[in-house]
Formats: structure tokens, C-alpha cells, sequence
């Protein structure tokens, strides 16, 4: 736990010193959802049809955008070696990071889009729904993205072969997100959707860190 | 979409073990045909330079301090870098690992911390297999590679600090930044630091978590000749307090005074 605190407290003191990181990935999320309208019709009955999917759309690129400097700066000035030799169980380390970039990326994501929403139109009461499936979302989002950056941490331009690989492992989310937000938004009953996004948050949660653990092992040999 | 991510890491996992193999097989096969001798590691004790520091007690339940590599065999690339490489490290001994660009001095290392896996032989640390330790033995071993470990929007104090907390250190950080020279720059960012001023900060790092077995890799590369006299005195020092140390350099002349054992590779 002490050790888990520890690399959150420098993960999170990092990402505040490189907050121009930070600010890219969520003004993308916010212009990405806002071409939209621009290229298709701006009617509301059309926005509200889309406008779900489109959210979801931006929130699965946006997420890429800041997942390669997960272990890649790590990597690069040697901070994984010693990370990797630490008396820490490197799943632990890992977690760490992974909430830390959660806190950065998905909680900022989890305010924005509300936001979003209503300037979709999506009906007032779709709304607690909508929250709900992303504040899921952005977890597994996090996992996968910690599992693709520690696969390709070794790899020269490694981010564009992450969201070649990370992109079909978020196809779920995406799936299930849509139905639980579409589904709100016609009146009928998401718990279907939400559950099914609450299993994969807790499979990937508790799993996730481990295979990421041992990518990165593997890389650092 | 699972079954991607567990097929990926098998996939990395099968190439590795087939590159092992397919060493093991050339190994085998080809170099009794051409009648290649691989590279093999020359060792030398030099007993006279051992300051030779009194034993301490050592509890029963724990095995003595001892670095021990047994008939280590390192492949890279496809090359085998050397074979056979047998040494024992006790308390207070240092080793100086030498040998031209390419060499391996630097695999060795990583071999020895655990990091790198040999394709043969065995590394154990108080007697258990280096890659198999548990957290206080862990704690007992330090690494410090090419690379500096230390994060440039940090300051020099905070990364000081990371690693002693890090690593349960106890070593007074003031005493260290005087000795480093770097009181003055303890509140600068590491990115505005010269590349020797960056490397003190790793050595401090390295320092600070009072480990008892050094794995210091070209640890003078970069410094001024004062600083490379602190290290070697902080190598001595080390030894005689009954500490162990391998050190690969090129700086051989600086540092061997310090050397109970020399590798060459």
C-alpha cells in the first residue's frame, strides 16, 4: 500500500508538471465530438441520434492519445529498470500507474462529458446513465491502455501500432457503452449494458495490471 | 479480445524461448564442427588488494552476503559474448568487470541483478536464485545502468527522495547533496543539470538506498576528476564497511586500487 501510494503520489505529481500532456488529450475528446455536428446536419432530432455514439467514438481516440507515455517516458530514462529491480511487486507498481493515469485522463474525460452530452441533446434523464457507463468505461479504457503501452514500450513509434492493437480491444466498451447510452436515451433499461461494462471494469481491473506487469518485465530484459 | 492479449504475450514468450533454443542448438551443433571456441572470461583474484574487513556476526537464519554466478553462459544478438564464467563475491570484495566495447560488460550486469536472464548458469544471491528474491533481499541490491533513472521534471532533492522512500533508505540526504556537490541545485529540475551534475544525482540515488550489493555499470562516465574520486572512495568505503560491488568500467587505472577481483571479458 505504502508503495502503491508512493508511485501515485509521483505519477500524478509528473502528469501536473507536463500538464500541456494532459490538456491535449481532453481538448481532442472535446473537438473530435464537436466535428460532428459540423460535418453532418446540427437538427436536434439527428444530434440526439448520433450524439451518443459520437461521444463514445471520441472517448476511445482521446484515450489513445494519452496512453504512450505511460512506461515509454519510464523507459527511456531508466526509471523502469529501477522500477522493475524495486523490493515492490511490479503488479502493484503497475496499478499505480494505471490509477494515476486514470485520475489524469479518466476523471477529467468523466466531467467533460456531461457536458458534451447535453450539448447533444441527450435527454436529461439519459444522463446519470451516461455518466455511469463512462465513469465504467474509463477504467477498462486505462487497463487496455496500460496493456498496449507495455507491450510496445521497446518499440521505435510505438504509437501508432497502439492503436492499431488497442483500438479492437476496446471494440466492448464501445459496444456496451452505446447500448447502455442509447438505450437511456429511448426509455428502456440499461442495466443490461451497465453490468455487463461493471464485469469487464472489475476483470480488467484485477487482471489487467498483471499481464501489463509482465509485458513490461519481458520488455525490460 | 482477451484471447489477442494472452495469444500476444505467448507469442513474445515462444520467441523468446525459441531464440534461446535455437543458441542452445547452434551452440551444440555448430561450434564443435567449426571447432569455434567462444570467448572465455579470464578472472583474476588479486588477494593483496583485499583490505580484508572483520567478519560481522551473521545470524543464523540468514545466509551470508554472497554474489555467487556459476558457469554463466550470455548470448546476445545471436552472439555468444562468454561462457563459463564462474565467481564468487563475499562481503567487502569488489569486482571489476572490464573489457572492450561489446563485451557484454554491461549483460553481465543486468544478468546479475536479475533483470536479464543468462541462457545458461546460475546467479544467486545469499544463496537463492537472483530473480527469485524476496523483498529484503531485494532490498539489499542496487543497479545502476547506463541510463540515469532519473525523472528530468523532478527536482534533484525529489528524486533523491522518491528513491529513498522507495527503497526504505536511511542515509541523510543533506550529507549526501554536500558530498555531491549539489546542495546549490537541490531544488533545480534534473532537465537543467549538465550531464555530469545529472550523473552525481543518479550515483545519490544509487546511494541513498543503502543496499548492500552494488551493480554500478560505467558509474564514471560523465564525471569531473573529483567526482570520480568520491566514487571510488565511496566504493572503498562500501567494502570496508562489508559491502560488496561489481563495477564495470573503462576507467580501469581509477578504480582498480579498489578491486579484490578482476573480470575480463
Amino acid at each position: 500500500m505504502h508503495i502503491f501510494l508512493l508511485i501515485l503520489k509521483r505519477d500524478l505529481r509528473l502528469a501536473f508538471r507536463r500538464w500541456n500532456e494532459l490538456a491535449t488529450s481532453l481538448l481532442f475528446f472535446i473537438i473530435i465530438a464537436s466535428l460532428f455536428p459540423l460535418a453532418s446536419s446540427p437538427e436536434i432530432s439527428q444530434l440526439r441520434d448520433y450524439g451518443g455514439a459520437v461521444l463514445w467514438i471520441s472517448a476511445l481516440l482521446s484515450s489513445l492519445l494519452a496512453l504512450d507515455g505511460l512506461f515509454r517516458t519510464d523507459a527511456e530514462d531508466g526509471s523502469m529498470e529501477q522500477l522493475v529491480l524495486s523490493p515492490a511487486p511490479l503488479g502493484v507498481i503497475v496499478l499505480a500507474k494505471i490509477t494515476a493515469h486514470w485520475i489524469v485522463s479518466g476523471v477529467p474525460l468523466l466531467l467533460v462529458a456531461p457536458l458534451l452530452a447535453l450539448s447533444f441533446y441527450l435527454p436529461l434523464e439519459a444522463l446519470p446513465v451516461f455518466i455511469a457507463a463512462i465513469a465504467l468505461a474509463t477504467p477498462i479504457l486505462s487497463v487496455l491502455a496500460a496493456i498496449g503501452a507495455a507491450l510496445t514500450v521497446t518499440l521505435r513509434g510505438g504509437g501508432a501500432i497502439i492503436g492499431l492493437l488497442m483500438l479492437p480491444m476496446m471494440v466492448p466498451v464501445l459496444v456496451f457503452g452505446t447500448w447502455a447510452t442509447e438505450a437511456a436515451v429511448q426509455g428502456d433499461n440499461p442495466n443490461g449494458a451497465l453490468l455487463l461494462l461493471a464485469s469487464l471494469a472489475i476483470l480488467s481491473v484485477s487482471l489487467g495490471p498483471l499481464a501489463a506487469a509482465g509485458a513490461v518485465k519481458v520488455a525490460m530484459e | 479480445m482477451y484471447l489477442i492479449i494472452i495469444n500476444g504475450t505467448y507469442m513474445v514468450v515462444t520467441a523468446k524461448s525459441l531464440s534461446v533454443f535455437t543458441c542452445y542448438c547452434l551452440r551444440e551443433s555448430i561450434f564443435p564442427m567449426l571447432a569455434i571456441q567462444p570467448p572465455k572470461a579470464t578472472i583474476t583474484t588479486h588477494d593483496s588488494w583485499t583490505s580484508g574487513p572483520p567478519l560481522k556476526a551473521i545470524s543464523s537464519l540468514n545466509p551470508p552476503a554472497v554474489l555467487n554466478a556459476e558457469s554463466l553462459e550470455v548470448w546476445r544478438g545471436g552472439v555468444c559474448l562468454f561462457e563459463g564464467l564462474d565467481f564468487t563475491l563475499e562481503s567487502g570484495q569488489v569486482a571489476i568487470v572490464s573489457g572492450a566495447n561489446g563485451s557484454g560488460k554491461t549483460t553481465l550486469l543486468r544478468v546479475l541483478s536479475g533483470m536479464s536472464r543468462a541462457a545458461d548458469g546460475s546467479v544467486t544471491w545469499r544463496g537463492e536464485e537472483i530473480h527469485r528474491l524476496d523483498m529484503e533481499n531485494r532490498l539489499e541490491i542496487t543497479y545502476q545502468g547506463h541510463m540515469d533513472g532519473l525523472k528530468k521534471e523532478f527536482t534533484v532533492e525529489e528524486n533523491l527522495q522518491f528513491y529513498q522512500e522507495i527503497n526504505d533508505g536511511q542515509y541523510p540526504l543533506e550529507d549526501l547533496l554536500d558530498e555531491l556537490r549539489l546542495s546549490p541545485y537541490r531544488n533545480r529540475q534534473v532537465r537543467y543539470l549538465s550531464a555530469g551534475q545529472r550523473r552525481r544525482v543518479a550515483l545519490g540515488c544509487m546511494k541513498v538506498k543503502s543496499a548492500k550489493l552494488w551493480l554500478l555499470d560505467e558509474p564514471l562516465t560523465n564525471l569531473d576528476a573529483r567526482g570520480a574520486k568520491l566514487v571510488s572512495s565511496w566504493i572503498s568505503e562500501h567494502a570496508n564497511a562489508g559491502g560488496l560491488a561489481v563495477v564495470a568500467t573503462h576507467q580501469r587505472e581509477s578504480l582498480i586500487q579498489t578491486a579484490s577481483i578482476e573480470i575480463e571479458l
